[in-house]
């Protein structure tokens, strides 16, 4: 084809306009929802016990296990652990309430749940002038199992000690 | 029928592409973020939560919510806090008596509400949802789950922000 009918093919064609007003509209619908129901902070929860009486009978056989007993203040964690019947083979070990600490205290606890998988309770007692924000971290590093693949978003990750009693609520 | 003035009328576009531009990065961004928790709560604005690695979603609207001033009970205010903590007149054996209160009459009405629905509702009967601005200490804390221990709370849900991983 020479170049000059090329160029009448082209002037030939004509002009075709897209429609976008219906697109448009679907836009604005699908932002106004999304805006209404828009949730920019992502709520979580964290489940703590206290300690209650009970008048249930105690186990006749008390099975042997691992106590589990943590002391925190402003600036340090204690981590305590005894068995409940002879040898007790009592430990305690000290960790700064630093980030590194707070590490260090979650390896200490993976490597105990390690050593004894069937325990999953932990009781924590707090000093008055520890922060909310402190107390979370720490419970963090207490239940947060960083073995579970969390990338769905919605798998539990709360596995490593599971059940945290609030030793210092008790009048 | 004549026509009026002599002014000739010009076709105006206006350049779309922009607002479109917007609007999608608008949606995309919205459906980024959108969540898909079963409950959408927005946290009271005069608190902030502490960020945790919790995957575990918020299941009910939180009951008690200590924002930096007061301390509500289903948005009812209860008590004031200044300076984080509860004036010596409203506690009594460590508990804060006006929130035993409160929280004795939500346990009952709790109560009433399974036995209705004829529900086990052993575990929400039992259980508080605690909303809790981070810069709080443990002492005010401490008060508040005493005074849901009286009222026979033994169970409690401490409200936290999700970190982004």
């Amino acid at each position: 084809m020479s170049r000059k009918k090329k160029r009448q093919a082209i002037q030939d064609i004509p002009d075709v306009e897209l429609n976008i007003m219906p697109f448009i509209d679907i836009f604005s619908l699908l932002n106004t929802f999304l805006l209404f129901t828009a949730t920019f902070v992502s709520i979580g929860l964290l489940r703590v016990q206290v300690p209650f009486l009970s008048n249930a009978t105690p186990d006749s056989k008390p099975t042997r296990s691992l106590d589990i007993n943590i002391d925190l203040s402003r600036d340090q964690i204690v981590l305590r652990t005894a068995y409940t019947t002879a040898p007790t083979n009592k430990t305690s070990n000290s960790f700064s309430s630093s980030p590194d600490g707070i590490a260090a205290f979650h390896r200490a606890l993976v490597d105990l749940k390690h050593r004894n998988p069937k325990d999953d309770k932990v009781t924590l007692y707090s000093d008055e002038d520890v922060t909310y924000h402190k107390l979370v971290e720490v419970l963090d590093a207490i239940k947060i199992d960083d073995a579970i693949d969390t990338s769905d978003g919605m798998t539990d990750n709360n596995k490593l000690y599971p059940k945290v009693v609030m030793g210092s609520v008790l009048l | 029928m004549a026509v009026s003035g002599g002014a000739t009328r010009e076709t105006i576009s206006l350049p779309i592409t922009p607002m479109l531009d917007i609007f999608s990065i608008l949606v995309t961004f919205l459906l980024m973020s959108y969540s898909s928790d079963p409950i959408s709560h927005d946290p009271n604005p005069a608190l902030e939560l502490p960020d945790s690695q919790t995957t575990v979603s918020l299941d009910e609207v939180p009951a008690v919510v200590v924002s930096k001033n007061e301390i509500l009970v289903n948005d009812k205010k209860v008590v004031t806090v200044i300076g984080g903590t509860v004036e010596k007149r409203h506690t009594t054996q460590g508990a804060i008596y006006p929130l035993f209160q409160e929280l004795v009459k939500l346990n009952t009405t709790n109560k009433n509400y399974a036995d209705a629905s004829s529900k086990s509702g052993g575990d929400k009967v039992s259980t508080l949802t605690l909303e809790m601005d981070k810069n709080h200490r443990f002492e005010l804390m401490k008060m508040i789950m005493l005074s849901a221990q009286q009222a026979k709370f033994i169970t409690f849900k401490l409200v936290v922000s999700k970190e982004k991983s």
